[in-house]
């Protein structure tokens, strides 16, 4: 449920019923969020080539990841929405990525579920440390 | 601070702006980012889900089963079209909001407040 402007109210009117149920729909918002689940998104390390799955429920357009390259530089990794892939670095160099991408054109279904995949390809020594995946509707975390 | 109404108090305009007005003062509190994390698969055969029970949706994916933390009691968990599924929560009955139960064999489980 949307947060709605609580209503502003004045001396002589009747608080009528659709006045007073948005004061308890927004108490209901805001338990909403203080009760919302606290699980954490796991990080992964890949010390061999390989694929992580994951599922997400499609209800925002911005999916953010990322990563660390360590050790020396990988040979490739993409990230992959219901087969399709939305992220691809040929050459990761060592360091830190951190970006997004939106799932707009995908067309998805709010509500549904879809495989999120990662591939990894190591290269001599390199390691790959997922540090997230997060579906959000903003850009900037 | 809101006020607490007795039986036969009246209710003047600006007893219930206090009200709004603080319920504005938590929402601006909340920053408007919404974000969730991706579910992981299961980690090989065997693989348990920990949840402790607190939306009325199960979605989950494959055959598996549902069980109280002791796993003295439990459930069939069958997906439609070995796709994802959703399971009305409120259809065990000797689970309980606030119970520690597990899922196994699925490849992913998740509660949610929606089928």
């Amino acid at each position: 449920m949307a947060w709605v402007t609580p209503p502003t109210f004045t001396s002589g009117l009747v608080a009528s019923a659709a006045n007073l149920n948005i004061l308890s729909d927004d108490l209901a918002y805001l338990k909403g969020v203080a009760e919302g689940p606290n699980a954490p998104f796991q990080s992964v390390v890949f010390t061999n080539s390989g694929t992580a799955t994951y599922h997400v429920r499609y209800r925002y357009p911005y999916l953010h990841y990322k990563y660390v390259v360590s050790s020396d530089p990988g040979d490739d990794i993409k990230i992959k929405v219901n087969g399709t892939t939305k992220y691809s670095d040929g050459a990761p160099g060592e360091g830190t990525v951190a970006g997004y991408v939106d799932l707009t054109s995908m067309a998805l279904t709010p509500g549904s579920w879809y495989p999120v995949t990662v591939e990894w390809m190591k290269s001599a020594n390199s390691v790959l440390t997922l540090w997230y995946l997060l579906l959000a509707n903003v850009t900037s975390l | 601070m809101a006020r607490q109404w007795g039986h036969g108090d009246t209710v003047p305009a600006a007893d219930l702006n206090t009200v709004s007005t603080e319920l504005t003062a938590l929402r601006d509190a909340v920053k408007d980012a919404e974000i969730v994390a991706c579910v992981p698969d299961k980690y090989g055969t065997g693989n348990k889900y920990w949840f402790v029970h607190r939306y009325r949706w199960l979605h989950f994916k494959s055959t598996g089963q549902l069980k109280n933390a002791g796993a003295t009691q439990q459930a069939s968990l069958t997906p439609v079209n070995d796709t994802y599924t959703s399971m009305d929560l409120h259809s065990i009955n000797w689970l309980a909001y606030g119970d520690f139960y597990q899922v196994v064999g699925c490849d992913m489980a998740s509660e949610e407040d929606t089928p």
